[in-house]
């Protein structure tokens, strides 16, 4: 960390799942050289009630309401990504802000000449932050607490569940989700995609596969507070199945999915010759 | 909790199962000094009946019952009640990004769809899966322009959506490109004259709007063979799609790229957003696009089926020469525009937009016959309407104000120099009676 | 095949393009009558700002539609139909009742540019999201801007920058309240 280095961007936890324990040193050594803490908060799943990024030094943050806050991806958008900020960069916020005036009454504060301008057309999407508004508002403190502790056991009960099957390159505890690869099973050629694929067929979408970069073969999974014991059993004894397959059939795998509506799809033919819009028959 | 599945009974077993004793447990790696000791200061918990109570409340302090003639780039339009039917299914609502193909054919199906309807309305040759909005929109398509002419410069119509300018503005603001102004002349369309002086060989794109945010059809015909002839790419934002039911499209009209804001296809205003954008442009421009593209294919069995494609582009394959730093589209609102297309299909499309052109007109007549109101800008107009009052904004406000009308947008509060302004819009919502009364009270200002 | 307990293979009905399901005359739209005068269309917006007919836009019913959606549906995985275990992508359950809310007439419908005394409600739903968004992540100020992470992310790194930098650069709008 030297002078010329505007901020350090993390994830906590880690991509590994993994709390960064000495974040709070990490954030003054950055301080003390004059740079800015940056979060990605986008999944603060593992935190909520539990510990707060403005209370291990962070400065400038962003959330995806769309996951921690519960709003639906609608296979693939609208989100909503807010900032939050210390007060000493505050000044610098898009413009408008929302502010309440001396008599009660709610009012967009154009007034702000530091501001780094309009990241979108009006307010933000508006729609998205209802529902997230609606969650926490469903939740409360103890609720949005009791979130976070129960996404750490599930992830914790499939990490010891598994444990056994698949590699675990890293042993350190984790939060709300755990990484695992594919060590095991890739001396019969199968991937991490092969094993993804093969989860379709137990009725199962895949965990993140291929990510985080750190790890090779990267099995990335996440179940959230939201699965019941059994959906998680049912999980794990797929997983188990599968590993085992990987075994005594691998072929199995590397011709997956079997029984979903389209087989494997051929992705070097869509982008060698692009068919992007139906065009009607020439008579 | 409700939306937690697993009781404590259940949570305390699964704990036993991996050797803990209490979720404390857990919890261990998180040092004590960076521990919150305390309870977030919330409010507790509602029940769902609560919840629903609540925000009625927030409803109920918003104005209701007023009869609004705003416009300005999020449109009031009737949207068929099959749209929400559709779009509410889980498997719509609830699913991820597509890139597990074999399990998101509907949505990547449904893109596809999007992309070749965005293609017809456009009269482009391709289109991507979507953006966030028409601003991020508007900006990436100046980003693109600059990246396929190389130059550092492009001209922007002053008469382009405002919230469309700024957030370009901040965009391009520490990248090497400049975005200068042109000026409006006396019709409300771009000033030629001005657009002479100010090209130059660096000019990668003229931008406009159209029909522009005073409502009024740009010469796009002109405008295309005027940009060629200097080297620059001619840009289209559209903030009002249904539009292009009647109007010539950009793509005819030579455009080399066009984007815009499908809000008008069946999404709701809810205050500015989430709404959705789009981008289409030639064929040859493809590997510039940016964002999402959807392609077909085939599977191992030969069978047809849809995948993300061309993701070279992206930033999730090759982070430093991607196209653009976005991650994904705004898919459930693509879907909503394709449902709404194909519900209008051929006939609707057409009946809709002429519709709103004859609500438009009939307006326009009536306002000619108020003596406190002046014109601003003849000539061909899609929806909207610009007025001058004789008096102040704000006297007029008040009186507005109390028959419950918001007559339209007061343009002072973009540009100064039309003060006292009114932008007005028109559409197949607005019954005679409605705009009668609207009449009625600027005749009795 | 081995363990499927969670799932058992079902059938799913093919679906053509919607455009492939394009017949003459059908359609899925009606308007009420017109109350007030037909004009010329090329008279009043010129000759050359009129296009005909979309040819490729398809001619559909409204059961058609309904029915083709469907059935797209029907090919997608959801959170609402089973496990999502992607990590770093949070895919929990997403609330029935989130839906009804932001649905409520009076918020769905509002214009962004009404004047601000007249959706006071919305604007204490933003005042009130960004306050428990700042409680919850111990931080002091927020906005509800950016459309998503990638966005927030970008918007971050600018003020760090204007920030460090200390230059300042003027809003380009300034719009009067």
């Amino acid at each position: 960390m030297t002078e010329d280095v505007a901020a350090l961007m993390l994830t906590n936890p880690n991509t590994l799942g993994i709390f960064e324990t000495q974040i709070a040193q990490i954030s003054q050594i950055v301080h003390q050289r004059g740079g800015l803490v940056y979060l990605d908060g986008a999944n603060l799943n593992a935190l909520m009630g539990l510990a707060r990024p403005g209370d291990f030094g962070v400065d400038v943050m962003h959330l995806n309401l769309h996951k921690t806050f519960s709003t639906p991806h609608g296979g693939g958008g609208p989100g909503a990504g807010p900032v939050a900020v210390k007060k000493i960069i505050e000044p610098f916020l898009p413009y408008p802000t929302v502010e309440k005036d001396a008599e009660g009454k709610y009012f967009f504060n154009y007034h702000r000449p530091q501001s780094i301008g309009k990241v979108k057309a009006f307010y933000g999407n508006f729609g998205t932050l209802v529902r997230a508004l609606c969650y926490i508002l469903a939740n409360g403190a103890t609720g949005l607490r009791e979130a976070s502790c129960v996404a750490i056991l599930n992830a914790n009960y499939i990490k010891q569940n598994l444990l056994e099957v698949y590699d675990l390159p890293y042993h350190e505890p984790v939060l709300h989700e755990v990484v695992f690869s594919n060590k095991k099973q890739s001396k019969n050629h199968v991937t991490v995609m092969d094993i993804a694929k093969r989860l379709m067929d137990y009725g199962f979408h895949p965990p993140t596969v291929a990510f985080p970069l750190i790890v090779a073969g990267a099995l990335m999974i996440e179940p959230t507070e939201t699965e019941s014991k059994e959906e998680l059993d049912l999980f794990v004894e797929a997983m188990k199945s599968i590993a085992e397959e990987a075994e005594s059939n691998p072929d199995l795998l590397l011709r997956a999915p079997h029984t979903t509506r389209v087989r494997r799809l051929d992705e070097v033919q869509a982008a060698r010759h692009p068919i992007l819009r139906w065009k009607p028959r020439t008579p | 909790m409700r939306y937690i599945p697993n009781s404590s009974q259940v949570q305390a077993e699964m704990l036993r199962e991996i050797g803990l004793k209490s979720l404390e447990d857990l919890l261990t790696s998180i040092p004590p000094e960076v521990r919150l000791n305390s309870s977030l200061n919330l409010p507790r918990a509602l029940s769902e009946a609560e919840l629903l109570e609540k925000f009625k409340c927030y409803e109920q302090k918003n104005a209701s019952q007023v009869l609004s003639f705003l416009g300005a780039g999020v449109n009031d339009h009737y949207i068929p009640i099959v749209i929400d039917a559709l779009i509410s299914r889980g498997e719509f609502l609830t699913s991820y990004t597509p890139y597990q193909a074999e399990i998101s054919q509907g949505t990547l199906q449904a893109i596809f769809e999007f992309q070749t309807f965005m293609c017809q309305l456009t009269g482009m040759e391709v289109s991507n899966a979507s953006m966030y909005d028409g601003s991020t929109a508007l900006a990436e398509a100046l980003l693109m322009a600059s990246r396929i002419s190389q130059r550092p410069r492009s001209l922007i119509a002053s008469s382009l959506h405002p919230e469309y300018r700024a957030v370009a503005q901040t965009y391009t603001r520490h990248l090497k490109l400049q975005l200068d102004l042109v000026n409006f002349q006396d019709d409300g369309t771009v000033d030629f004259n001005a657009l002479e002086k100010q090209i130059g060989p660096d000019v990668a794109a003229v931008v406009v709007q159209s029909p522009n945010f005073f409502g009024n059809v740009e010469p796009l015909k002109r405008l295309a063979e005027f940009s060629h002839q200097h080297g620059s790419l001619l840009v289209v934002a559209v903030a009002e799609a249904l539009s292009l039911g009647i109007l010539s499209p950009p793509g005819s009209a030579g455009a080399d790229i066009v984007c815009g804001e499908v809000q008008s296809l069946g999404i709701p205003a809810s205050f500015g957003g989430p709404h959705a954008g789009f981008l289409t442009t030639r064929e040859k421009f493809v590997r510039n696009l940016p964002g999402r593209l959807v392609g077909q294919t085939t599977d191992t069995e030969g069978q047809r089926g849809f995948v993300l494609t061309l993701s070279t582009r992206e930033q999730h394959i090759r982070r430093e020469k991607a196209t653009s730093n976005i991650c994904t589209n705004q898919s459930l609102f693509a879907l909503v525009a394709t449902i709404y297309c194909s519900l209008m299909g051929k006939e609707g499309i057409r009946q809709i937009a002429v519709r709103n052109v004859f609500k438009t007109q009939y307006a326009l007549s009536e306002l000619k016959t108020v003596p406190a109101v002046r014109i601003l800008f003849p000539g061909a107009r899609f929806n909207e309407i610009v007025i001058q009052l004789a008096m102040p904004n704000e006297k007029a406000a008040t009186r507005f104000n109390s028959a419950k009308i918001v007559p339209g947008l007061h343009l002072g509060r973009y540009y100064p120099s039309l003060k006292d302004s009114l932008l007005l819009s028109f559409t197949e919502t607005k019954s005679k009676q409605d705009i009668d009364l609207l009449i009625q009270t600027l005749r009795n200002l | 095949m081995s363990l499927l307990r969670k799932s058992t293979p079902h059938v799913t009905q093919d679906e053509a393009l919607i455009f492939e399901r394009s017949s003459p005359g059908r359609s899925a739209y009606d308007l009420p009558p017109l109350d007030v005068p037909e004009v010329n269309l090329e008279s009043v917006l010129g000759h050359e700002n009129v296009r005909g007919p979309i040819q490729e836009f398809p001619e559909v019913s409204e059961v058609d539609v309904v029915r083709h959606f469907t059935r797209l549906s029907t090919w997608n995985y959801s959170i609402d139909a089973g496990m999502y275990p992607l990590g770093s992508c949070t895919m929990k359950y997403n609330p029935k009742i989130n839906e009804r809310v932001c649905r409520l007439e009076g918020i769905a419908s509002s214009h962004p540019l009404m004047p601000e005394f007249m959706v006071q409600g919305n604007l204490e739903i933003l005042k009130t999201t960004a306050d428990c968004l700042a409680e919850i992540t111990g931080m002091d100020a927020v906005s509800l801007q950016p459309s998503a992470g990638a966005r927030g992310e970008l918007t971050g790194v600018m003020m760090i920058r204007a920030y460090l930098t200390g230059r300042l650069p003027t809003a380009p709008i300034q719009p009067v309240r």
